[in-house]
């Protein structure tokens, strides 16, 4: 058996098979968008780079050797090395394979590292057996096998490199630009993407591309990933780019991976800014408004990196210019400026603590921080005037509250055009916002969310108003159709027999307020069982809600409803489902009465229980 | 406090006046999430970066179910209930969860199928009982959870647990931990609010105690103030007669110098809440009244949270006190309605209850949503614990009980951050065990088995606090020489619940 293996024709015919099942992996086994053993190969993958280095320095000792036995004129036996050689190529070859199977890695260079590592380990299986064998006749070929594997073996080893660090020719000295002075930078290109480069760029560009996702440029971010846009100019709080560097670094989502270098708050604010400022890619340094905040950071941002040794400074409400002026405000006017978040630098004003009571004067103390108010909740604000001038004076504001404030067309007619672009939630509920404001309103295509609830509005005019504004969800729920005002005066009620203590059997139903006592409707089983209400006083009665028994509701079958002004002459009133007793009854009634007679029929005896009786007038 | 070394005393002070000067000053600190927390020599001192999120919800408004409202009769459709009703549960799955001692001596365990039919509700074709339409008008809006569980089995402890963390009496509840972490001062009505109603179902029920909504071992005035349902909503608010505001305001002045120097002397922060107290209960003396003044509201919004709305004390009124508070941005109101207790004669008691809660709780959301504060209010509807799938006492044509049943139970949540028109979890067939997607059982433990789709009281405590935007963590007070957590040391953020 032994000697079958000797033999190097038995042998070459094995290595062929084996370097030919290694090149047909990729065809075998293709790379699928969900792969069926992801935890296997994300384990087993992670052997790849404990096995790669072993051939790189290998194969580098035993060229090393080679030149070192040739300058001293020795022979080395370097068949060993050359066996250590192949097999742990094969080994990384095979780990690198699962890992790329596991789908994280995509792009070009992936492909031609895959290619490059199975061609490199299906040569080294080669070499072992030409050294053994052909060295004698044709040492020639050894040679060049090793040339060629040493070949093989860099450049596909400089793929690998540049997808897990980054390419290193890229940061030759005689490669860098000189540095622009950044009056003339184009913030994107000098700015911008140094940052990416260094934080995003080894996962998500050309030669790796996490999730599907690239940052390398804009037109990529905008495209972004397997599941979702990465980036939207001018919104910072919908560009997961930015969201997923803030949240908690503990959290899945949170970018960049928590064990990776950590994008710092003044790269971030740099990034936040260029996407609020539209994420331009030809904005220059020099045309950024003297008074953009941008400016800056971009100046600390120099100074931070000249000294080299201070941390970055978090973006913290408490270095906000305006954070003292906020602790003054608030000892005045009782703690009603927030910050939106510890790490934030915008406020949320509210008026719920001296809601409908609020001075004139607040308005004015409050200019001083229109700059920075995200939030402004005025609901209840007797002030229609001053708070619209506010609420247009406010650059950054999102969420205006007017809620059931002193509001009327006037005032939203001269002020809606100049609300700031950034707006997106308007809440008018319960004001005297009538018809006549809506083309104003229309105006505001940055609106995402409008509430006009309870307001004097037509349907068609709102209906138009949605035609308008597409992209605004408008609330505007129906109001129910008035019942007529709750008659709350005092009642009499009679029944023609009573079942014991009610208020046991039916706890719950304590059906007539407005009687001395809490007064429950059951009768015994009478023929005609009825009850009769005696009211105060005459009224036009508009609406009578009777709720039944649920459980029992059958035994209210035809019940009728009578109404006299002088408990002597009757009028039937007629009841909806009378021979099949609902839940409850909606009568609308316009009928003057002061007493009121619920009666069953006289064919057969029956019990009459009811839970509730409701009784609506007009004034 | 006791100590011995008079020089940490002297530091102690020192740092305690710093505190108090700062608070006394409505320096916006406590606004900003901000908290004092000790150091390992005892020195209080500021912690950054408590939250590194901006809240979602600015305020809370919990509907407290208490007694247990039943989930096989109104969440969590069980067909299979029905289909073997008064068969021996035994039979069908092996009975190995705790029993209370009410049932544990009983000889027969007879499933119990529900009397009441589940209707689809909403765009989402929510499950929800026949006997909770107006919550059913809601579906869209709400996520349900149906697989909450807890550790407790009896009323006090369970209802403890959900207030405060922890099944024995003394924790601070959820309410004063949000108080003390977020809460800012000088408003005209306390942080917290707490009100109580009774059910119809069953009058004669378990007594809630006021330490529910106290502050434990924080400070007194993160304590929820409880409004009565008759007489003065706030207890001694009104002046005694003959006194006027003037003499009122003087005498608390004089009083408040007082306490002062007494502060200066001992710096015992009950001297602080002491003084806050007194203020708080002087601007309620305007704020109150102002509150349950409900002859503002329009008929049509009084219409929506049903005729109880009219009776003080009742669910649906405080319901709309609820909105009322939130509108004046009280941080956390909590509700509690007792009655849901139904050991027997279900089909008697279950009606009446739900005819007290499901108008007003629906009501509440309708109106929070159409004045635009659904956004930023988050709403949370659930009692303590679950019930049997089995009969107890006797189970017959019209008539079945149910008792308690910590491992599996549905609640509610609505608004601020929160996946509308979405149910969470699932239980299996018999409502016995919380299984995960593909039926199989899953028997979640807080300390070695977390499990993603069982959601656990400190998992609730923990989402809650995530959406106020406090990372629950992160906000602990030291006390007794060990800092502590509303969570302990328990908790995740059920992700599956935000949206």
């Amino acid at each position: 058996m032994k000697a079958v293996f000797a033999k190097p024709g038995v042998q070459a015919l094995g290595l062929m098979v084996l370097s030919a099942a290694v090149m047909c992996l990729p065809v075998v086994f293709p790379q699928s968008e969900n792969p069926g053993f992801l935890a296997w190969y994300e384990f087993l993958g992670s052997f790849h780079p404990l096995f790669l280095h072993l051939p790189i320095g290998i194969l580098t000792l035993v060229v090393a050797l080679e030149l070192w036995a040739k300058v001293r004129g020795q022979k080395a036996d370097l068949l060993f090395p050359l066996i250590l050689n192949a097999l742990s190529a094969l080994a990384a070859a095979v780990f690198g394979f699962i890992w790329y199977l596991t789908g994280s890695w995509e792009g070009e260079t992936i492909e031609n590292h895959l290619w490059k590592g199975l061609a490199f380990a299906a040569l080294a299986l080669w070499l072992p057996w030409i050294y053994h064998h052909l060295k004698v006749r044709a040492v020639a070929s050894y040679y060049i096998g090793l040339v060629v594997l040493v070949g093989v073996m860099f450049s596909a080893a400089h793929d690998g490199g540049t997808m897990s660090h980054g390419d290193p020719l890229a940061k030759a000295p005689w490669l860098q630009e000189e540095e622009k002075a950044l009056s003339e930078a184009v913030l994107y290109h000098d700015v911008v993407v140094p940052i990416l480069e260094e934080k995003c760029y080894t996962c998500h560009s050309e030669s790796k591309r996490k999730g599907g996702l690239r940052l390398d440029s804009i037109a990529l971010m905008v495209e972004g990933g397997d599941n979702d846009t990465a980036l939207v100019p001018g919104e910072t709080h919908n560009s997961p780019l930015l969201t997923s560097i803030h949240l908690p670094e503990e959290d899945d989502m949170h970018m960049p991976p928590k064990e990776k270098p950590q994008i710092t708050a003044r790269e971030l604010a740099i990034l936040e800014h260029w996407v609020r400022l539209g994420a331009s890619d030809s904005l220059k340094v020099a045309d950024i408004p003297s008074t953009d905040p941008l400016l800056a950071v971009l100046e600390s941002a120099d100074q931070v990196e000249g000294t080299g040794t201070v941390e970055a400074v978090e973006v913290q409400a408490q270095d906000s210019p305006l954070f003292a002026k906020v602790v003054a405000f608030n000892a005045q006017f009782g703690n009603s400026l927030s910050w939106m978040g510890h790490r934030s630098q915008t406020l949320r004003f509210s008026l719920e603590s001296m809601r409908g009571k609020e001075s004139a004067e607040i308005y004015a103390a409050l200019a001083a921080f229109a700059g920075a108010i995200e939030v402004l909740d005025l609901a209840y604000a007797q002030h229609g005037a001053r708070a619209m001038e506010l609420a247009v004076s406010c650059s950054q504001l999102k969420s205006l509250d007017l809620g059931a404030s002193a509001l009327s067309d006037t005032e939203v007619v001269q002020y809606a055009a100049g609300l700031p672009s950034t707006l997106e939630q308007l809440v008018l509920h319960s004001t005297g916002v009538s018809d006549a404001a809506l083309p104003a309103l229309a105006k505001l295509g940055h609106l995402q969310r409008l509430y006009l609830w309870n307001a004097p509005l037509s349907e068609k005019a709102v209906a138009s108003l949605r035609r308008q504004l597409p992209e605004c969800a408008i609330d505007f729920p129906a109001l129910p159709k008035s019942k007529g005002s709750r008659y709350s005066g005092e009642m009499k009620v009679t029944t023609s027999s009573s079942y014991g203590d009610t208020a046991k059997h039916l706890p719950g139903f304590t059906a007539m307020e407005g009687t001395q006592q809490p007064f429950t409707v059951h009768t015994n089983a009478d023929k005609g069982a009825w009850v009769m209400v005696e009211l105060q006083q005459e009224i036009q009665l508009s609406h009578v809600i009777i709720n039944n028994r649920p459980e029992l509701q059958e035994r209210a079958n035809g019940l009728r409803l009578e109404l006299s002004r002088d408990a002597k002459s009757w009028t039937e009133v007629e009841m909806p489902n009378y021979n099949q007793a609902p839940k409850v009854w909606e009568i609308e009634l316009d009928h003057p009465a002061r007493y009121l007679r619920l009666k069953l029929p006289d064919s057969q005896p029956q019990y009459l229980h009811l839970q509730h009786i409701s009784i609506y007038h007009k004034q | 406090m006791n100590c011995t070394n008079p020089l940490d005393d002297h530091r102690m002070l020192q740092t305690r006046r710093h505190f108090f000067g700062k608070m006394a000053k409505g320096m916006g600190v406590m606004a900003l999430g901000s908290l004092f927390q000790n150091d390992a020599l005892g020195m209080p001192q500021m912690s950054q970066g408590l939250t590194n999120f901006a809240p979602k919800a600015k305020r809370v408004i919990y509907m407290f179910q208490s007694g247990a409202p039943s989930p096989q009769d109104l969440f969590d459709p069980k067909p299979y209930l029905r289909k073997h009703n008064g068969e021996e549960l035994a039979d069908h799955i092996e009975m190995t969860r705790r029993v209370t001692g009410m049932t544990a001596n009983q000889s027969s365990f007879p499933i119990a199928g529900s009397h009441y039919d589940f209707q689809r509700y909403g765009q989402c074709g929510m499950e929800i009982s026949e006997l909770l339409p107006h919550t059913g008008s809601i579906a869209d809006d709400i996520c349900l959870v149906r697989s909450m569980w807890t550790e407790a089995i009896n009323h006090d402890p369970a209802v403890t647990f959900f207030q405060t963390g922890s099944q024995i009496a003394g924790r601070p509840s959820i309410g004063s931990w949000l108080s003390y972490g977020l809460g800012t001062d000088n408003k005209d009505l306390p942080n917290f609010v707490a009100m109580v109603s009774r059910g119809t179902g069953r009058p004669n029920c378990q007594p809630l105690y006021d330490r529910l909504w106290g502050s434990g071992f924080l400070p007194t005035q993160h304590a929820g103030v409880k409004f009565m349902s008759i007489g003065d909503p706030v207890l001694y608010l009104k002046d005694p007669s003959g006194m006027s505001k003037k003499a009122r305001r003087e005498m608390l002045d004089r009083l408040g110098e007082l306490n002062e120097q007494k502060l200066d002397d001992f710096a015992d922060p009950e001297i602080y809440s002491r003084i806050q107290a007194y203020e708080m209960a002087y601007r309620m003396q305007t704020s109150v009244p102002e509150l349950s003044d409900i002859s503002d509201e329009p008929d049509h919004v009084l219409e929506m949270y049903g005729p109880d709305v009219h009776k003080r004390g009742s669910y649906a009124y405080n319901c709309l006190m609820a909105r009322r508070l939130a509108e004046r941005g009280v941080q956390f109101t909590q509700l509690f309605h007792m009655g849901w207790d139904q050991h027997f004669n279900l089909p008697t008691q279950l009606p009446g209850q739900c005819r007290d809660t499901d108008q007003a709780s629906a009501a509440l959301v309708k109106d929070l949503k159409q004045r635009g504060m659904l956004d930023d209010t988050l709403i949370v509807w659930g009692g303590e614990f679950g019930r049997t799938s089995y009969s107890q006492g006797k189970m017959s044509k019209d008539s079945y009980g149910r008792d308690h049943h910590p491992g599996c139970f549905p609640i509610w949540m609505a608004g601020a951050g929160i996946k509308p028109g979405n149910v969470f979890g699932q239980t299996d067939k018999l409502c016995y065990n919380i299984v995960d997607q593909d039926g199989n059982p899953l028997i979640p433990d807080k300390h070695h088995n977390y499990t993603k789709d069982a959601v656990h009281v400190h998992d609730l405590h923990a989402t809650m606090m995530h959406l106020m935007g406090v990372d629950h963590e992160r906000l602990t007070f030291k006390y007794q020489g060990r800092n502590f957590r509303l969570t302990d040391v328990h908790g995740h953020v059920v992700k599956g619940v935000l949206s």
